[in-house]
């Protein structure tokens, strides 16, 4: 069965600029927007973990924003992950998460920091716009 | 002055109207919709923007909303990289010259306080907020929270700029909180997560706005003070404020005695479209009518995607709100109210919703406009419309965008202007374009049907279904002073030259005209504009499409705004897309292509259709060259780009020539 870290490894190269220790948390809840909050009883979250030389899926826990070093923060509904998981392109089904608000997504730095640690790719590859869009 | 013969036809619209003490003479407000970027960037206003205010002075409106000012030193209030300021006396000579252009032209002057917030902080690391509340778009500053002291310090500073604004002139003041600025993130229950007395529950959320109405109008007891709201926000998925909060903040604002609500729609993050080409006209109406019905007292001002003074005239007259509103509308065409009263709304240049205003403003350009190519050269004699000296005899070639443009604003100059077309009727592939759009053909239709009655009406020359070529110039030789070729771009077929199997291939623009039919099988190869638009409409219409783009993104050459749009329409309507992806021959009922690592994949099609690339129609340049005495270019035929640059070129060479 298709994991996490087989899916960021098929798409290495849209992680090849990420800085080792930058990551992006996955808390999932339903809803989505459940999660933000300063601070709450911790829930397992996922961690993508940039190493020394590549991605990894960590597990970790989710205590709210406050506490949250990680550069983004993704929050699927309770069971996205596994549907997108299921789907033949998971990072497709992902990208459909996000346009249809299963899943949200809240950075955690500047656009700057975020460009030199290397995310510029993968955020356009999942079509998040660094623009701010006046829709 | 005796009312003019349109003011009959739009009887509420032309009405006079009062905002407080003042008189306005009709009802039509013009919105702050000049965040422009002309200005410094430390917040002095140029002779550019003056120039332009000068224009919307003239527009014609009953009330005019200068642009948002941010109204503190740290510049924690700014949005924009070149965004006007007003926390200082130093900025007033400017904001005088302009409050006195609008009360020139007879309207109440209203200055905007725009205090960005959660989008704030242009210059700065970070933003402020009522809470620290994370960004949901990369664009913006990460949050800091305002402390009690900042939020006295914020609303003394809101206090100042308006008193500034009324000493420069101004009548009025209104602060605004459009799109998820500083007041709407205390509003709303998503950003402001408050313990204290300005968060929780709505009454707490809305006690900052309550303080900043009481503080400005207990300084200024005698001048109008506007609010802008948002009827809704949208920001439903993040668990923003309902409708009905909305409202209830509304009649909060209401209850202090604000003399008008500006019913606005939508936050920058919001995942769907408030202003946008896909959102028809007169869509949002219903907030602003529940807000009259709310606050049944207070005036309310609305026109969020209402760009049509008709629509807009019923709607005043069935008593829905109490001004109309307009912002981009009044950019496509300063001369809306006026064309208006003169009974000349068929020569009305529509807002077409392209969002090219904003897509520049976020990239931090000066703001332009599709319809409007003077707009922000005010100032520059070199783009008026100014008689010209020599009055020649001018041939066009093509009647799309790029020539239609030209030829109207050159016979508007007093030139003696034909215009040969190969096709039968105006408008060149924007037709094609049109046909297929799934966000609003109309829309784009009108900048056709403005051509065709401009081009009646100021007497420009049309001869369709005739070829420009070398034996058609030597039949009229001697006989124009001036030549245009306007004759756009063509797909490069010869770029599939080497292809085995390319006589399969069927020219995208054929496709996009009609000439040429698409079977149910399609493969399009291009994954930009022309290509995105002809796949799109096919798959609607109910054909199995894939989408072939050698690049590493489609969508690469769509204006900023729209590329968001184009994504999702492939996902939604379930385009098969290849990316990095390269056409290798193509067989009796397939398409072969091969991925960046050379593995080969096999796409069943009974139409293959070549969107890309484009090229010029540039042969005649060389061919006509020795045939006349002025030879020139516009749009496409230059260089294959889109329907803004064939308009504002065609406009630039018209008002040269
Ligand atoms: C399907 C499709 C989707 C598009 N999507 C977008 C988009 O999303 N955004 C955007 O900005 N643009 C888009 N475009 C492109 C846009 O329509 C063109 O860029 C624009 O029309 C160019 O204007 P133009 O006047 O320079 O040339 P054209 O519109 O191509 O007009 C040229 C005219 O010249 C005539 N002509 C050519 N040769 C001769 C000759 N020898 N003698 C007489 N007449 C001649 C032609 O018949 C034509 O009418 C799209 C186009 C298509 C077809
Ligand atoms: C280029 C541009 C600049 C704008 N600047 C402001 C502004 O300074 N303050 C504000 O409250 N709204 C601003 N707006 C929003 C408009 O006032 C208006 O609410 C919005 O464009 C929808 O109305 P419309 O459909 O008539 O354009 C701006 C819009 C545009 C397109
Ligand atoms: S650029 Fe487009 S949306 Fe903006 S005012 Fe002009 S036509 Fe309207």
């Amino acid at each position: 069965m298709t994991t996490w870290q087989d899916v960021l490894a098929q798409h290495a190269h849209l992680f090849a600029e990420v800085q080792p220790g930058a990551s992006i948390a996955l808390a999932p809840g339903s809803p989505p927007r459940a999660q933000v909050k300063q601070v709450r009883d911790p829930v397992p979250m996922q961690l993508w973990l940039r190493g020394p030389d590549r991605m990894a899926v960590v597990d970790g826990e989710y205590r709210g924003l406050k506490s949250l070093v990680s550069d983004v923060l993704f929050l699927p509904e309770a069971g996205a992950l596994e549907t997108a998981l299921a789907h033949e392109a998971p990072l497709s089904e992902l990208k459909r998460e996000l346009r249809d608000g299963r899943m949200l997504v809240m950075v955690m730095r500047s656009r700057s920091e975020l460009r030199e640690r290397g995310w510029s790719e993968f955020f356009e590859a999942l079509g998040l716009p660094f623009q701010g869009t006046c829709r | 002055m005796s009312a003019r013969p349109g003011e009959a036809k739009l009887p509420h619209l032309f009405k006079p109207g009062r905002i407080g003490r003042y008189a306005a003479p009709n009802l039509v407000k013009y919105g702050a919709c000049c965040v422009s970027n002309y200005n410094t960037r430390d917040g002095f206003i140029t002779p550019r923007e003056l120039a332009r205010t000068r224009v919307i002075a003239g527009t014609g409106c009953g009330i005019i909303t200068n642009q948002g000012a941010y109204p503190d030193p740290k510049g924690e209030g700014k949005s924009y990289f070149r965004q006007v300021a007003l926390y200082d006396d130093k900025f007033l000579p400017q904001f005088e010259t302009i409050a006195r252009y609008i009360h020139d032209a007879g309207a109440v002057a209203i200055q905007q306080i725009l205090h960005a917030g959660r989008y704030g902080g242009i210059d700065l690391g970070y933003c402020v907020q009522p809470s620290v509340v994370p960004q949901t778009l990369p664009h913006f500053r990460p949050p800091r929270e305002m402390s009690k002291d900042d939020i006295r310090r914020c609303i003394g500073e809101h206090v100042d700029a308006a008193r500034r604004a009324i000493k420069a002139g101004f009548d009025g003041v209104e602060v605004t909180s459009f799109m998820g600025y500083l007041l709407a993130s205390f509003n709303s229950k998503f950003t402001n997560q408050r313990s204290d007395e300005y968060g929780g529950t709505i009454e707490n959320r809305g006690r900052f706005m309550r303080e900043l109405i009481d503080a400005i109008k207990q300084a200024l007891p005698e001048h109008p003070f506007i609010v802008r709201l948002n009827g809704a926000e949208l920001m439903d998925q993040w668990g923003g404020n309902t409708e009905d909060e909305c409202f209830e903040l509304m009649r909060q604002a209401a209850g202090c005695g604000v003399d008008m609500i500006s019913v606005t729609v939508g936050w920058q993050e919001a995942p769907e479209s408030s202003i946008g080409r896909d959102v028809p006209p007169g869509y949002w109406n219903r907030l602003a009518i529940r807000a009259k019905q709310e606050c049944p007292n207070t005036l309310i001002a609305y026109g969020n995607r209402l760009p049509d003074p008709v629509m807009a005239n019923d709607c005043l007259g069935r008593g829905e709100f109490d001004y109309w509103e307009v912002c981009r509308p009044m950019l496509a065409d300063p001369e809306l109210v006026h064309k208006a009263a003169e009974d000349r709304l068929d020569e009305v240049r529509r807002c077409i919703g392209s969002l090219n205003c904003l897509s520049r403003v976020f990239r931090d350009l000066p703001y332009s406009c599709t319809m409007n190519p003077a707009l922000g050269h005010e100032v520059e004699p070199e783009y008026a419309i100014t008689p010209a000296a020599v009055k020649k005899k001018v041939l066009v070639i093509g009647a799309g965008p790029a020539g239609m443009e030209f030829a109207t604003t050159a016979a508007k100059r007093g030139h003696d202007v034909t215009v040969i077309e190969r096709g039968s009727r105006i408008g060149g592939n924007l037709l094609g374009y049109a046909t297929h759009d799934l966000a609003r053909p109309d829309d784009l239709l009108s900048v056709v049907r403005h051509y065709e009655v401009m081009a009646k009406k100021l007497g420009v020359k049309l001869q369709f279904n005739t070829e420009a070529n070398p034996k058609f110039m030597r039949s009229v030789l001697h006989q124009y002073d001036v030549c245009v070729v306007a004759a756009g771009a063509r797909v490069d077929l010869g770029a599939y030259a080497h292809v085995e199997g390319r006589e399969r291939l069927v020219d995208a623009l054929d496709v996009a005209s009609g000439k040429a039919k698409a079977g149910a099988r399609v493969v399009v190869l291009g994954g930009n504009k022309v290509g995105l638009v002809i796949a799109e409409s096919l798959r609607k219409a109910g054909a199995e499409v894939a989408l072939v783009e050698s690049g590493k993104r489609i969508a690469e050459d769509v204006m900023p705004t729209f590329k968001w749009r184009h994504t999702s329409w492939v996902e939604e309507l379930g385009i098969r897309t290849l990316t990095l992806t390269r056409l290798v021959r193509i067989t009796p009922d397939a398409v072969v292509v091969a991925d960046a690592k050379g593995a080969e994949t096999t796409i069943p099609a009974d139409t293959v259709i070549a969107a890309g690339p484009r090229r010029s129609n540039q042969e005649l340049f060389a061919e006509f060259e020795w045939m006349v005495d002025e030879l020139h270019g516009c749009g496409d035929a230059l260089m294959p780009r889109g329907m803004d640059a064939a308009i504002h070129e065609g406009y630039r060479l018209g008002v040269r020539i």
